[in-house]
């Protein structure tokens, strides 16, 4: 320092020295948000910006500071423990942090971390506690806030596409101060009421925005529910206490309404699928049969086939006869000629026959004739009427007798008899 | 139609159909037997296109009716 005309003048160096004794004095927390991070490149240190809305505060922190906090050091909002200084070459002033944690979000999140580890080892997210949804259910309520993009999004993929499902709706906070207390109101009410399932869901938001849903309250509460649960919170990304503790995780509120409906949706598919094979099973099954039946009508008319020798045979059948019935008829007149003329002969034999049989009987009858017999000197004697007396009683004594001889009679009186 | 006919129903129709046309096409036919058999398979063949073409019209229309919208169910 030097003084000239009364003035005090200091040097830069001076500046900057008596700048850093004093703002070393200053230690404090501060809390920010990390918007740059780098490492330097020769020192096991690093540099870092903190901010908010309006300004940047540079700082620099070790390596261990640095391990202490998440992965993605950029973004996160951390609360810094540290002192002022100053670098003097620059003249740039730096908080220099000798201590870090997690902040807002951050602080929620770590907090969330422990929740979740804690209700964890009580075994709340065992799967023996998960109670399936059924697969065709008809009655759901979804607890959510009415008319939010969750809940038509919700409304749009079930009862609408599955008007089988009766839709109830539970009307909660889902954010703000209220939104713990009137889960914690209305979810028991709810599990009373007989529902197949229960859907609860939200939009996605900050972990500030899902803070209800990671509440250890509502989420032992829902882990208590007896109506198998669906928990969707969020986007992707977000997962929430409320979504372990839940029987089914869906990662947004049409994936819940997906989950809801998968029963239905497949049997739509197998449905449709069925239709198809119908269809087609259906279609070959009548062509077949139509050419079934035109082949066996094809077979039908060709029966007339089985016949078409039948004239032929006739035909010939009548031909040979015709041919038999000559042979048969020139056979039997053949046959009659024969027959005629053996006839002929054998008539002609037997009249030469009868004619020599009759010539011998003539010759007989001349030898025996009675006009032979007197001639060879035997007489006929008759009675009065001329008849021939063959035996002596005819003989009445007294009576006239005629006797004839070969060349006269006579006539005489019996005179005795004996 | 013979009243059994008519109880028949299709397979056994298209069965009994088929066993009269291998007897028709038996070469040791008698030709009465024969009208018979062919007058019954007639009868028998326009009774089993009946059925078949009323069965056809009715699957189709219900398979019509029944197309199933765009993941719908009621």
């Amino acid at each position: 320092m030097k003084v000239i005309e009364g003035k005090k003048i200091y040097t830069v160096s001076e500046v900057n020295y008596f700048a850093k004794q004093t703002l070393e004095e200053m230690t404090f927390w501060v809390e920010g948000e990390i918007s740059s991070f780098k490492k330097n490149p020769n020192w096991n240190f690093y540099y870092l910006d903190l901010k908010d809305e309006n300004a940047v505060l540079p700082c620099i922190a070790e390596e261990f500071i640095v391990g202490s906090l998440k992965r993605e050091i950029t973004g996160q909002r951390i609360l810094a423990h540290g002192n002022l200084s100053l670098y003097e070459p620059f003249g740039k002033y730096q908080f220099r942090i000798s201590k870090a944690e997690a902040a807002g979000e951050g602080l929620l999140q770590k907090q969330l971390d422990e929740l979740v580890k804690k209700l964890k080892n009580e075994g709340l997210f065992e799967k023996q506690h998960k109670k399936n949804i059924p697969k065709y259910p008809r009655k759901i309520c979804i607890v959510t806030s009415v008319g939010s993009d969750a809940y038509n999004d919700f409304v749009r993929h079930t009862a609408y596409k599955f008007p089988i499902i009766e839709l109830y709706t539970a009307d909660v906070r889902v954010q703000g101060i209220s939104a713990v207390p009137s889960l914690l109101k209305v979810l028991p009410g709810v599990d009373k009421m007989g529902f197949d399932a229960i859907v609860i869901t939200r939009g996605g938001g900050s972990i500030e925005d899902l803070a209800a849903f990671n509440d250890e309250q509502v989420a032992r509460l829902i882990f208590s529910l007896k109506t198998p649960t669906v928990v969707a919170i969020g986007h992707e990304a977000n997962e929430s206490l409320c979504e372990w503790v839940a029987d089914v995780r869906a990662s947004t509120p049409t994936d819940a309404a997906n989950i809801i409906t998968f029963g239905y949706q497949s049997l739509v598919e197998s449905l449709d699928q069925l239709g198809l094979r119908l269809k087609s099973n259906s279609a070959y099954y009548f062509s077949a049969n139509f050419q079934r039946l035109d082949h066996i009508f094809f077979k039908l008319t060709q029966t007339k086939n089985t016949f078409k020798d039948l004239p032929h045979i006739i035909n010939s059948l009548k031909e040979s006869l015709r041919r038999h019935e000559k042979l048969l008829v020139s056979a039997s007149q053949t046959k009659l000629e024969e027959l005629t003329k053996l006839l002929k002969k054998d008539f002609f034999l037997l009249v030469e026959n009868k004619k020599q049989i009759l010539k011998n009987l003539n010759k007989s009858l001349i030898l025996l004739s009675p006009q032979n017999t007197l001639s060879r000197g035997y007489s006929i004697t008759t009675d009065k009427s001329g008849r021939i007396i063959r035996s002596i009683k005819s003989v009445v004594v007294d009576e006239l007798i005629g006797v004839k001889f070969k060349d006269g009679s006579l006539r005489s009186k019996v005179i005795s008899k004996q | 139609m013979s009243k059994l006919q008519k109880t028949l129903n299709f397979t056994q129709a298209l069965t009994r159909l088929e066993e009269i046309v291998e007897k028709l096409e038996s070469p040791n036919l008698d030709l009465e037997d024969g009208l018979k058999l062919l007058e019954e398979g007639v009868a028998l063949h326009k009774l089993c296109k009946n059925k078949l073409t009323a069965a056809n019209t009715k699957i189709s229309d219900i398979l019509k009716d029944g197309d199933i919208k765009d993941g719908e169910v009621n």
